[in-house]
């Protein structure tokens, strides 16, 4: 496996790549300390996958993305960065990148992230193998275990989450927040995300410490204010990963339906999904939810 | 639209600093009250923040507790000197806190690129600025500092 780890920091170039080992990605691994530096490794060398931090002298992360796409290199590129906020994770996904993992991480932070990945662009890792082969892929699809989301989620917001699989819950559309995933290139649709606004707003309002009284009212409510929906988009953005097709493919987050009937096509397809999971999700400090994540794409 | 002042108090500090400690590191910090004193042997990792909130984000440790963070972030031994993996750490350290908070504060702000400064003959002053939080940090390397400094209102 060629992976490019581009980072100014030596300590963190040592950290990924340790995440990486721990992983069982097997190595050696290429480094470079900035964007310039990794354009001349990657001509040279061609890696597998790229990742990334963002902000670093002489040539940011990100124009080097840029400047891949426009030369038309289609390497899987992601970043490792500090200030994953909803926009630069927006202006992330618009220059290409298949993903963006918040430092501080760790390494089953990043397996998540990367497993779906890795697996895609054939890389048969040790872990991977141990994990029954398709590391965060279960059998219904690419669908997340209880743990799986648990793990996702209690890494966005850096507090105990607990996911309990349940039952298919019933939710009235206005008591409901859907949100679709679309493939990038062709605007296909791949799934949902179902939650009731006791998920949507507490989980909201759980990433940037807004208390937990100010979600309840939004919760009774049901106005969810500018700064809870950035946080809602941050949080549904997660789920993107769980919907990957392939290391070429990038999965957007796309309509955010709040309380309102989807339209015609996407409730007939919510109808009729090709997987499903359902959580019951308990945020530590702030309260339980419902969260469901549907599998849209036909034949999976 | 850009803050003249950022309002943070000690328990977010702490919320961002916590688990930076404990998932880089292993290391659980709690807020101390010990108050703040020059100290010849500090060494300072800063990043500054500029756009949505102008100011100066610092981390602040002495020598010893600058090369305890480096072995528990590289998971080698403590260096016995202050080097440039030591400074590195550090810088990664200020990088992830001014990050983490830029993302939960001022998403639309620029975060530099972190610097370090240390030596016993150092003396570290920007000009129009006030700290405007300083919160001490316990950890089993001792306290630490961390500090937000801003233009001072005049300054604006």
């Amino acid at each position: 496996m060629n992976v490019l780890i581009v980072d100014d920091s030596k300590a963190m170039r040592c950290i990924i790549a340790r995440a990486l080992r721990e992983m069982g990605v097997p190595s050696p691994y290429l480094e470079a300390e900035n964007g310039r530096a990794a354009l001349e490794t990657i001509a040279a060398s061609g890696p597998d996958f790229v990742i990334s931090d963002l902000n670093m002298p002489e040539m940011s992360g990100m124009q080097l993305l840029q400047t891949l796409r426009e030369s038309g290199d289609a390497t899987p590129f992601g970043f490792v960065t500090s200030e994953a906020s909803p926009q630069l994770r927006q202006e992330a996904a618009e220059a290409g990148a298949s993903f963006v993992v918040t430092k501080p991480f760790t390494a089953a932070n990043l397996s998540l992230t990367l497993g779906p990945l890795l697996a895609a662009i054939g890389c048969r890792t040790e872990r991977l193998e141990a994990d029954g082969g398709d590391c965060c892929l279960d059998a219904a699809g690419g669908l997340p275990k209880a743990a799986q989301m648990a793990l996702a989620l209690s890494e966005l917001l850096r507090r105990n989450v607990v996911a309990t699989a349940c039952p298919p819950p019933l939710l009235a559309p206005n008591l409901r927040i859907v949100a679709e995933y679309r493939e990038a290139q062709d605007d296909l649709l791949q799934g949902c995300a179902v939650c009731d606004f006791g998920f949507g707003v507490r989980a909201s309002a759980a990433l940037t410490v807004i208390p937990a009284g100010a979600a309840e009212e939004a919760i009774r409510s049901r106005q969810i204010v500018e700064t809870l929906a950035d946080n809602l988009h941050e949080v549904l953005n997660v789920m993107t990963r769980f919907f990957h097709t392939g290391a070429r493919s990038h999965v957007r987050l796309g309509t955010i339906h709040r309380g309102e009937k989807p339209d015609a096509r996407l409730a007939l397809a919510m109808a009729k999904p090709s997987a499903r999971v359902d959580f019951v999700v308990e945020i530590g400090g702030y309260g339980k939810g419902n969260l469901s994540l549907l599998s849209l794409r036909p034949g999976r | 639209m850009i803050q003249d002042e950022l309002t943070i108090s000690a328990d977010l500090l702490e919320q961002t600093v916590g688990p930076i400690f404990e998932t880089m590191m292993s290391m659980q910090v709690t807020q101390t009250n010990d108050p703040w004193m020059e100290d010849p042997d500090r060494v300072t990792a800063s990043v500054q923040l500029a756009g949505g909130w102008n100011g100066v984000i610092l981390l602040e440790v002495n020598s010893f507790q600058a090369c305890y963070f480096a072995g528990r972030f590289m998971a080698m031994d403590p260096p016995e000197a202050l080097d440039n993996d030591v400074r590195d750490v550090l810088g990664e350290l200020a990088n992830m806190i001014g990050g983490n908070l830029k993302s939960a504060l001022v998403p639309d702000a620029h975060l530099s690129i972190p610097e370090v400064v240390d030596g016993v003959d150092v003396s570290l002053r920007m000009c129009g600025c006030t700290v405007a939080l300083r919160q001490g940090f316990g950890c089993e390397a001792g306290v630490f500092w961390i500090s937000l400094v801003q233009p001072r209102a005049d300054r604006v």
